[in-house]
């Protein structure tokens, strides 16, 4: 089901739903082609992983607050994952000319 | 700009948990992206087809993400974390048999007609069939139930923030839907569509810490088992059927005819073939296979959230040092109710940064079905009240600028009934079973005016009025005659769960019973105005010539096999 993400958001060939109104095809060449909503996941999720990490790494302690299970280093995992995951979306789709 | 007044307004009375800089920063970076990605997206809404339908040209993952999306509220998951606390793992009925069947149904059989006729919404797909009648009546109750659970999630929100982070409740509502009127106005159905996927990714990974940290506290699945049935014996938390074979064997008071009848045949069909909200998603993707593609997609996360939110639910049952107790208690210092089982889990293990991750994660919930409800309100009062009862025939930039204009409405018709409902607060209990009364009738007249032909316009509007009526006549009867609980729900020991599930039933059956005997006394519509709208006199395309793990009957089947294995599993 890989294909379903990676193929670029083509506009409607052969769609027969679709009305072909020819301002409308203008009105859609001018726009250009839109960053793909993936590409912004990944940016956002690269930002929360290193604000996880960096909390994770300069622990302490919860804030004052008390966390169960602390000795797992939680954020420091989680926040290697975000980074992970950030930073593959934001190379597979990055905007290409 | 909101930003700055977040940090000023956080007021430190009494509250769940405190926030670190960190969590703060990552919050405000979540409100920054949204408000951006509206202005980016104006320019790709010039259409009103880009605005309502988000120019049909959704792939399939996109659509089925914002599908699953659109259902997955922070209103539902804390509503749902809560009632597992209290009812146990009964309560995940409502994302297997109360969802799975449903959503398959929707994609192999319902969607192609929907696709094929073009229609903009399911109103619109009534008038089609049937007429304008059917069509006012059920664009005109959708409008209403829409707004209503606008602002009521709206209020929600403001109060858990206000419980959890101890934030003004006024901020809370204002920021957050002055937010999403700026991104829905500017990018419509595409704005919603992207913030539902954003949405999407935050859930999990802000949730997710909670089972993966709480099953290696309790040692796994079996070691929670113990520990629950340790600290609550002699009642069953862990068992989806076992304990339904009576209505007082099990904590909700259900029998499992009602879980199959009322909860997985009226209420999911009802909820996830006709209620426009998610169903407007897969509208939207660019053809009908990634449609039917999309909403497998949707199933299979479906099935698998209850790892956020009955797991935690679960564990809070066994690790929490203290009880729980109902909302009726919430005014004696020092305890903790129901509903806060998912947020005390989230501050159990979650460290600076990962608690603003969840916190987010909630907060994009409830922003996201927000604008989902808005923009879903905005589809259906252009093209299924404005459009043909007020002014018929205007060029499309005025329907586009209508439907950016009452976004805007919708917000503030929101507003306005979350300050109703914090001034009445058991009209929230209201509003949740007005969703019975309008939606699960519409299943009936849909599916009926879909397979068989006979089905005549006059049976469609009489059928829908006499399912509304029914269900909103057992809501009062009972409310009126609480002994009449023995009669709606067979059961004196019914909870409030279980009665919606049988008045929704009952709603069904009055609808399916009127719309069949009004069709054998009227006369049917032609058949060659049916073409494209009926079984049998539509043509469907055939996905033969596609390799086999391309159609979406084999993803179909193999969610089918993995749901009837997870309720053989947890039996």
């Amino acid at each position: 089901m890989n294909a379903e993400i990676t193929k670029p958001a083509t506009k409607n060939h052969g769609d027969s739903t679709k009305n072909a109104d020819p301002t409308e095809e203008q009105a859609r060449a001018r726009k250009g082609k839109m960053i793909s909503i993936w590409f912004f996941v990944g940016c956002l999720l690269t930002a929360y992983g290193v604000l996880v990490l960096n909390a994770g790494l300069s622990d302490t302690g919860g804030g004052g607050r008390e966390i169960a299970m602390a000795n797992l280093h939680v954020q420091i995992w989680w926040g290697i994952g975000l980074l992970v995951i950030g930073l593959g979306y934001v190379a597979r789709f990055r905007p290409r000319r | 700009m909101p930003d700055a007044r977040l940090a000023c307004l956080l007021v430190a009375n009494t509250r769940l948990m405190a926030l670190a800089p960190t969590d703060l920063i990552i919050i405000l970076l979540y409100f920054g992206l949204v408000l951006g990605l509206g202005v980016y997206l104006r320019r790709f809404a010039s259409t009103s087809n880009d605005f309502f339908m988000a120019g049909r040209e959704m792939t399939a993952w996109i659509a089925g993400l914002s599908f699953i999306s659109a259902n997955l509220g922070s209103l539902e998951m804390m509503g749902y974390a809560a009632a597992t606390y209290q009812y146990g793992i009964l309560v995940g009925h409502a994302y297997w048999i109360g969802a799975i069947p449903a959503i398959l149904f929707l994609s192999l059989v319902m969607l192609p007609f929907y696709y094929i006729c073009k229609t903009h919404s399911v109103p619109g797909y009534l008038r089609l069939r049937y007429g304008e009648g059917a069509r006012s009546l059920s664009a005109i109750s959708f409008a209403v139930m829409t707004i209503l659970m606008s602002g009521i999630n709206m209020y929600s929100m403001a109060v858990i923030m206000k419980v959890i982070l101890g934030w003004n409740i006024h901020f809370s509502i204002w920021v957050s839907s002055l937010t999403v009127a700026i991104y829905v106005m500017a990018g419509g159905l595409l704005s919603a569509i992207f913030n539902e996927v954003l949405q999407f990714m935050l859930i999990w990974l802000g949730c997710l810490v909670i089972p993966v940290v709480g099953l290696i506290e309790t040692h796994g699945w079996t070691g929670m088992v113990h520990r629950i049935a340790e600290r609550f014996p002699g009642q069953d938390f862990t068992h989806m059927w076992r304990a339904t074979g009576s209505f007082a064997g099990n904590p909700m008071g259900v029998h499992w005819t009602g879980i199959v009848f009322g909860w997985g045949l009226a209420i999911s069909f009802g909820y996830w073939t006709t209620d426009f909200l998610v169903v407007q998603r897969v509208m939207a993707a660019k053809d009908l296979r990634s449609a039917q593609t999309g909403t497998i997609i949707g199933a299979f996360f479906k099935m698998i959230v209850p790892l956020i939110v009955i797991l935690p639910g679960l564990l809070a049952l066994a690790v929490l040092p203290y009880k729980l107790v109902p909302e009726t208690m919430a005014n004696v210092p020092g305890v903790h109710t129901y509903n806060e089982a998912l947020p005390l889990m989230l501050a159990r293990y979650c460290g600076p940064g990962l608690l603003g991750l969840g916190v987010t994660a909630l907060i994009a919930g409830f922003m996201s079905g927000m604008a989902g409800n808005v923009s879903a309100f905005a589809t259906v009062w252009t093209y299924d009240i404005y459009k043909p009862l007020i002014r018929k025939a205007a060029t499309d930039q005025h329907y586009l600028s209508m439907g950016r204009w009452c976004s805007l409405l919708g917000v503030i018709a929101s507003i306005g009934t979350a300050y109703l409902v914090m001034n009445f607060s058991s009209i929230i209990v209201y509003a949740q079973t007005i969703f019975v009364f309008f939606i699960v009738p519409m299943f009936g007249t849909v599916i009926l005016g879909m397979l068989w032909k006979r089905t005549t316009p006059a049976a469609g509007f009489w059928g829908l009025l006499a399912g509304i009526l029914t269900s909103g006549g057992l809501w009062l009867w009972v409310k009126l005659v609480p002994s009449a609980l023995k009669y709606v729900a067979f059961s004196p020991n019914a909870k409030d769960m279980a009665e919606n599930i049988y008045r929704a039933m009952w709603s069904l059956i009055a609808n399916v019973l009127v719309t069949v005997i009004v069709t054998l006394f009227t006369i049917p519509r032609p058949e060659e105005e049916l073409k494209g709208l009926v079984y049998g006199l539509t043509e469907m395309p055939s996905q033969n010539a596609l390799p086999i793990f391309k159609r979406p009957l084999t993803w179909a089947i193999a969610v089918g096999v993995a749901f009837i294995a997870l309720n053989v599993i947890f039996w």
